[in-house]
């Protein structure tokens, strides 16, 4: 349990407390990363982006108990800028092109369950960040909503359409 | 109850095969096997903390310094070298507390007015004395805390000095509790406190020539809460002309485009590259632009940097990575351009004032343009530009910061450094008067003679709003009142109304274990009259309207109960009748006679998210007999991922009375296909994304016009810019707007006459 008087203190200018409380949450965060991003190298920037801009914006923060949630969004902020490069080097503006709908599932059912993050790859960067803030997360998608700056209703049909793929790939 | 079922657009239901049961465990297992791989996943060696923090020291060279701490003993100490303004300040306190605060917390004033009695009134007797004895600084900070339950009046500034001060003890009130760090000199301003001016001669305001929301003149205005009062939006009309602010996504840059209405032709575009986004307000041959900025560099910046006399310190070490440059903060711009020549629009004024836009509103005239600029801590314990601390306002790219004595400081220091900032800007004479109150503004609702500005507060007595009421529409274009604050928060503006003079405000208490939602009626001197409480414990507010003596509120869990509350007696506010229905209403409009029209979303409870959206619902409810509210009918619209911006924003609804119709922007989705085998078989689709136009009676909505966004190859991946986002109709004709043009349709049978694109 993070003590509300360290993300105080955090709060105050604190580097012992600040660490602290990176500490507590960056296991979470590098997760999150990892599963939207879905390679390590980016999901490390993410991560040390997201240190550096908590900590300067700390004093912002409004209520000690939103911490995780503001963490994460700063965190979400930063996977989108990558995630928008992904988008820029396929040249592809179009994210329903990054899937294909309509695509059987993998002909080649494995023995073993596949992994969910390789699930998870066949889904567009987009698609993936709030699949990973619902379901690993557990936020509901009226404050997904909020923390990536979507109308609520974008976010429920992707959810929608992402766990449903989903599931066809894990049942294979 | 008429069966919703039958009266569906695009509604499909997608339980039919499969329970919500089963999705809910199948959502629980993919989130298990998740959630099992993410806990598999190590942290890297380089994302460990003791790494992390090697980033921050690369930035600060050697120790970093203790934050400093300005001591207020020391600042009592020099208050004492200017003891004119030292003794006027504690005179000043021991005035507020004499004054009588709210009753209804009568018991918590009584106790907190000793408190503060005590220190301040023996500081009042001892001015030659260190006053640091007298009130010491745990006493300020104390008093301060204590009557954060009250706010009792607001009294102007003595001197930037005073404002600083308290802008210090704000941010250092919780730095106290952990010790304080290392003395260091204080900043000290010896600028001159400006007294307050005379009220500035009243221009003479003429009514606008074009008049607003007026059916009769045969074409639809801008959806407002208050008739006369005009609020700004991206798409206006003076029946001859449309103008819209609009956002060229491919450049991302902001232009107003001017259209003749007659035959959809372009008159003339207006660049604001910095700006990207703008609303508009229509008077007569002026047209207003307001929107975020930022300070020009030829605003005369240096006189902004620096008043006279104003020493800094330079001893304070600031990290390097905080440092910023003021002009380019953020501003709140007004840009005035005269039309008469629509052809050539040319901008004759423009004003700025420091924050970021909350809202404005226009009435007979005077713009009242609201801003909040949020004070950085960093800059207030050791400043570099005086500019960062103080608001300050530029008019014709002459800026001068706004004198203390037209600052306002509350008796209780509460929530995080801002300032609250209000002009009142004749748009025909250029006369411009700015106050600013310490305190920050989230919220503003305004009638002809009343400006309300409330924000959030988060104190020790939980979560309440703060409001503070200025006077307008008179000789004195801004004329402070009062302020207090209210139990629990407010939903948007149309939480607050005023009527004869008394403030009602609609608010959910979310300090208990549970959240419940009141009604509160105030005098001008924000002293409580009546209130009732306990309104739909556990759920909260999710609209409100206000009707003369009735005000409506819909609160939501699960179910949608819509309250009518008598206000006839202010003193007794009395819950007359609730309905309980599906689905909940954001926005709820007036249809005259009795009825009610709500635009919201259908929901149905899940059991893996809780209650989830299913589609828009539009809801028809007779009211004629409060006591008594009935849903006489209702639409559903699409299924889950259905939207519309008038859930959001207000003005996207277009209301035309007169002829019993009004219209929306709308996406609609629809989500079919699942069956018990395969649960997640569901598709979702959007099915129409465009402008619907819907005409009503006193028993039915009937869907009079799908007016479709324009799409590309994929039907159902509508363009982003061509996405309509408002209507408005002239004589026979409805204009909608996108980002990339207009079209025009026919208001009788909808079909398309002509499409303009923007270059």
């Amino acid at each position: 349990m993070l003590d509300a008087a360290i993300v105080r203190a955090a709060k105050q200018g604190d580097r012992e407390s600040f660490a602290q409380v990176y500490e507590y949450f960056a296991p979470e965060l590098y997760r999150t990363a990892l599963f939207t991003l879905g390679n390590e190298t980016d999901a490390q920037d993410a991560v040390s982006e997201t240190f550096l801009e908590a900590y300067k914006g700390i004093r912002n923060l409004r209520d000690e108990n939103s911490i995780r949630r503001w963490m994460l969004t700063i965190l979400s902020a930063r996977c989108k800028r990558h995630i928008a490069d992904y988008i820029r080097q396929r040249k592809t503006t179009d994210i329903d092109e990054m899937t294909d709908l309509s695509a059987p599932p993998s002909a080649e059912p494995n023995a073993d369950c596949i992994s969910a993050r390789e699930a998870l790859d066949t889904l567009a960067p987009d698609e993936r960040q709030i699949v990973v803030l619902s379901a690993v997360m557990g936020y509901k998608t009226r404050e997904i909503a909020e923390m990536l700056e979507l109308p609520h209703g974008t976010v429920s049909s992707k959810l929608y359409r992402s766990l449903k793929k989903l599931r066809v790939i894990l049942e294979s | 109850m008429a069966d919703w079922k039958q009266n569906n657009f695009m509604y499909g239901d997608p339980r039919e095969t499969f329970t919500d049961e089963d999705a809910a465990a199948e959502f629980a297992r993919i989130s298990e096997q998740l959630r099992a791989e993410a806990e598999r996943i190590e942290l890297p060696d380089a994302l460990r903390a003791e790494e992390m923090i090697k980033l921050l020291d690369g930035v600060v060279p050697g120790e970093t310094k203790p934050v400093p701490v300005v001591n207020l003993r020391r600042e009592y100490a020099k208050w004492i070298a200017v003891a004119a303004c030292f003794v006027l300040v504690i005179t000043g306190f021991a005035r507020m507390v004499a004054r009588q605060n709210a009753a209804y917390i009568a018991e918590t004033a009584s106790s907190s007015a000793a408190a503060l009695a005590a220190p301040a009134a023996a500081a009042a007797g001892e001015v030659d004395d260190d006053p640091a004895e007298a009130a010491n600084e745990k006493g300020l900070a104390e008093a301060c805390v204590l009557n954060a339950q009250n706010d009792g009046d607001l009294r102007t500034a003595e001197s930037y000095t005073e404002i600083y001060t308290m802008l210090t003890a704000l941010v250092e009130r919780e730095k106290m509790e952990y010790g304080v760090a290392a003395e260091e000199d204080a900043v000290v301003f010896d600028g001159e406190a400006k007294s307050r001016a005379e009220a500035p001669m009243a221009p003479v305001v003429t009514n606008s020539a074009a008049a607003a929301g007026d059916v009769g003149a045969g074409y639809t205005s801008t959806n407002v809460q208050v008739e006369g009062v005009d609020e700004a939006d991206i798409l206006k009309t003076d029946g001859e002309y449309l103008y819209h602010f609009r956002t060229d996504l491919s450049t991302g840059k902001g232009k107003v485009e001017i259209v003749r209405a007659a035959d959809l032709t372009h008159c003339a575009a207006i660049d604001l590259p910095e700006l990207r986004r703008g609303e508009l307000y229509l008077a007569g041959d002026r047209l207003i632009v307001a929107a975020d900025c930022s300070w020009d560099t030829d605003a005369a910046q240096d006189t902004v940097g620096r008043l006279t006399g104003i020493r800094q310190n330079d001893e304070v070490v600031v990290p390097d990575w905080y440092e910023r440059d003021v002009r380019k903060e953020t501003s709140a711009g007004l840009f005035i351009y005269d039309i008469g020549d629509r052809t050539a629009p040319r901008r004759i004024a423009t004003f700025k004032q420091s924050g970021r836009i909350v809202s404005s509103r226009l009435s007979k005239d005077v713009l009242y343009l609201v801003s909040n600029q949020w004070v950085d801590p960093w800059y207030i314990t050791g400043d570099t530009d005086a500019a960062s601390v103080f608001p300050s306002v530029s008019s014709g790219g002459e800026a001068a910061f706004v004198p203390a004595g037209d600052i306002y400081l509350p008796a209780a220091l509460r929530g995080s450094a801002n300032y609250c900032i209000v002009t009142a800007y004749n748009i025909r004479s250029a006369e411009a008067s700015t106050r600013a109150v310490l305190g920050s503004v989230d919220t503003i609702m305004m009638t002809g003679d009343t400006l309300l500005l409330a924000s959030a507060i988060y104190d020790e007595a939980g979560v309440g709003t703060g409001i503070t009421r200025f006077a307008v529409g008179g000789g004195d274009l801004l004329q402070y009142r009062s302020s207090g604050r209210v139990p629990g928060r407010i939903d948007n503006q149309f939480s607050l109304d005023v009527n004869d003079g008394l403030l009602r405000v609609a608010t959910t208490d979310y300090s208990g274990s549970e959240p419940e939602s009141g009604v509160y009626v105030y005098d001008e001197g924000m002293k409580l009259i009546g209130s009732v409480g306990g309104i739909a414990p556990g759920e909260r507010i999710y609209s409100v309207r206000f009707l003369d003596d009735t005000a409506y509120v819909v609160t939501f869990r699960e179910t949608d109960p819509l309250f009518a509350i008598d206000l006839s007696d202010p003193r007794n506010p009395t819950v007359l009748g609730q309905l309980k229905i599906p689905g909940f209403s954001e926005y709820l409009h007036p249809a005259g006679e009795g009825l009610l029209i709500g635009v919201g979303q259908n929901t149905r409870a899940n059991a893996w998210g809780g209650v989830i959206a299913d589609g828009l619902k539009l809801a028809l409810f007779d009211v004629s007999d409060p006591g008594d509210p009935k849903e006489i009918t209702s639409v559903l619209i699409g299924n889950a991922g259905s939207y519309t911006e008038v859930l959001e924003n207000h003005k996207a609804f277009l209301w035309d009375g007169q002829n019993g119709r009004f219209g929306f922007p709308a996406t609609v989705c629809r989500v079919y296909g699942a069956t018990a085998d395969n649960p997640w078989g569901t598709q979702t689709s959007v099915t129409f994304d465009g402008y619907l136009v819907y005409s009503f009676d006193d028993k039915e909505f009937t869907r009079i016009g799908e007016l479709a966004s324009e799409s590309g190859d994929d039907p159902f991946s509508p363009i982003a810019d061509a996405t309509i986002r408002r209507a408005a109709v002239i004589g026979d004709t409805i204009y909608t707007a996108a980002e990339n043009g207009m079209t025009a349709w026919s208001y009788g049978d909808f079909a398309k006459r002509e499409t303009l694109r923007y270059s």
